[in-house]
């Protein structure tokens, strides 16, 4: 008896991992659109804020701010470069999921995110 | 809206981290209460008195001979001094406009603090064989343990450890300094020289078991380790074995509010740098703020300071008046302070989960910026190492991977933990019928704590512009 009783929480865990797996592997997947975000940043502030999408799509970014200076995205690692009023585009594949930081890459602030959801 | 750049979260840098989803978070929290049901029905009053605390080991003679090894000790010790001398060296005299290109933050914070705490808890504490302070007494003394000059007060107990350790979470999470190179360097070599001292003064062995704050968390998280020494009072190791994950926090503790409150702060202070993250924070925090303008620049500190002591003892009240319970249930009212102790140990898996829940990928993604630095630890455009183009990998990633390694480290951490405390009653409540009233109010107490790190890693990440 005591010997079995352990098993039956190990066999509910390993019941709960694989499971649970499967769900968030069914969940997963599902994005492969084409999306064009027109982002605006004044100041400080970035609009929309956050950019979303789902993992897999194929983002156009197309930037407008109202200073100078390189704006820099994260983790895709793209500088949007360009002089205040110019449209900066850049378009890539959202293959990476997770909140990315946009941000001025001269004194690293932080203007809003892209987050990119399984 | 202010501009706040100066404090990030974690020691530095930004998290990339997704919430986890509704749908997971619930099934997450209604796993945790179904198993703990189940844990509960099953185990119910099994094993009453001292055989509760009994788990299988095995002794592992080819671990004794390499812990014995005087190689072993001189690599570990120069890694460790090694590493310490990175972090004041790059600290002080690499770049400080970017946080991100010094690889000081990240030897500290990532690698040392998330990560071999995390490593610790997994094979064994490895803090004993890394620990540049006793590495260099050692080497000054040539491993001969000089007596003690003078006695800590007894009353002291391990308070000064725990003044330290809130001192250094203050540092990580509320100064807003810890993502400055030059002050992450200045107070490794501030410590270093304080820890030397204080090894001299008051011996190597009590400073380090009673003041040096690593030396006792890694000690607690050793014991969740499935690696446990012996070792003669002088020192040396008389044999190792292997156990199962968790069991050697049944061992004995020396009983103590100062042992209590180091475990209880692990807790906190986790939490803690979850919870500012999260958007109840920053909606206390910016009425907090217009509230203290008239502090200027330090009421970020302050506020966050507060925040983290409040924190504590509120968690700390929340565990005594369940532990209070618990005893009044277990009907056994003697040795109640001993009682909490071995309670409060019971719950550092789920620390030690959370721990690796949290900073999973600060430890996978961010980890990796430290090789091409390593090429010019310095800033001073050298090339030491071909390094230079590394661009970090995204492998292990991916949000559904973080949301399952989370969600799956959370409830095991919880399982772990709930059936240490149900062993724990067993031994401390004599009958099984009291032990088993004894574990409702513990299973609460553990469902809730779990449920907060659930919670914490479902908020939406917020971050301040």
């Amino acid at each position: 008896m005591r010997g079995i009783r352990i098993y039956v929480v190990i066999t509910l865990l390993a019941v709960f991992i694989i499971g649970g797996g499967i769900v968030i592997a069914k969940q997963s997947g599902g994005g492969g659109a084409r999306l064009t975000v027109d982002v605006s940043v004044s100041g400080d502030r970035m609009t929309p804020a956050p950019v979303t999408a789902r993992q897999g799509d194929t983002i156009t970014l197309n930037i407008t701010a109202d200073r100078a200076g390189e704006i820099h995205l994260h983790g895709y690692d793209i500088h949007f470069a360009g002089s205040a009023g110019d449209v900066r585009t850049h378009t890539f594949k959202a293959d990476k999921s997770g909140t990315w930081e946009l941000e001025y890459e001269a004194g690293a602030k932080h203007l809003g995110n892209l987050v990119v959801s399984p | 809206m202010r501009t706040l750049t100066a404090v990030l979260l974690h020691g530095f840098g930004a998290r990339y981290d997704l919430p986890i989803s509704l749908s997971l978070f619930l099934c997450g929290g209604g796993f945790v209460v179904f198993i703990s049901f189940i844990l509960v029905s099953l185990f119910a009053g099994d094993r009453v008195g001292a055989s509760a605390l009994t788990y299988p080991r095995h002794p592992v003679p080819l671990l004794l001979r390499a812990g014995r090894s005087r190689a072993l000790l001189v690599t570990g010790g120069a890694i460790g001094v090694i590493w310490l001398l990175g972090i004041i060296s790059t600290g002080i005299l690499g770049v400080q406009a970017q946080p991100a290109s010094n690889a000081a933050e990240y030897m500290l914070w990532i690698y040392f603090w998330a990560g071999l705490v995390i490593l610790s808890g997994l094979v064994g504490n490895l803090w004993t064989v890394l620990n540049p302070w006793a590495a260099i007494y050692d080497l000054a003394t040539r491993g001969r343990r000089r007596p003690a000059g003078r006695e800590l007060p007894a009353r002291l107990g391990i308070w000064p450890a725990v003044a330290v350790y809130f001192g250094f979470a203050f540092l990580e999470l509320a100064s807003g300094q810890a993502n400055r190179p030059w002050v992450v360097g200045a107070l490794a070599l501030a410590y270093s020289v304080v820890t030397l001292a204080g090894m001299v003064i008051y011996g190597r062995d009590q400073w380090l078991e009673r003041s040096e704050a690593f030396s006792v968390l890694f000690g607690i998280i050793g014991r969740f380790s499935p690696v446990e020494t012996e070792r003669i009072a002088a020192g040396a190791l008389t044999a190792v074995h292997l156990r199962p994950w968790g069991m050697g926090l049944l061992q004995p503790l020396a009983a103590g509010w100062d042992r209590v409150g180091f475990v209880i702060l692990m807790l906190s202070s986790l939490a803690f740098d979850g919870l500012v993250a999260t958007p109840l924070w920053f909606s206390f925090n910016a009425s907090a703020l217009s509230d203290l303008s008239f502090l200027g620049g330090p009421a970020e500190p302050v506020v966050r300071g507060v925040g983290l002591l409040g924190l504590t003892l509120v968690f700390l009240l929340v565990f005594n008046g369940f532990a209070q319970l618990m005893i009044h249930l277990g009907n056994h009212p003697e040795n109640s302070l001993e009682t909490i102790t071995a309670f409060a140990l019971t719950l550092v898996p789920i620390a030690l989960v959370y721990n690796a829940a949290h900073n999973y990928s600060y430890l996978t993604i961010q980890s990796q910026a430290l090789i091409p630095l390593l090429a010019d630890p310095f800033g001073r455009g050298w090339h030491l190492l071909p390094t230079q183009g590394f661009k970090p990998s995204f492998l292990l990633t991916g949000a559904a991977t973080v949301w399952y390694v989370q969600v799956v480290l959370i409830v095991v951490g919880h399982v772990i933990a709930v059936y240490l405390a149900h062993r724990r009653a067993g031994e401390r409540f004599k009958t099984a019928g009291n032990a088993v009233l004894s574990q409702y109010p513990m299973l609460i107490l553990m469902v809730m704590y779990t449920m907060t790190s659930l919670w914490i890693l479902a908020q939406p990440i917020t971050r301040e512009v």
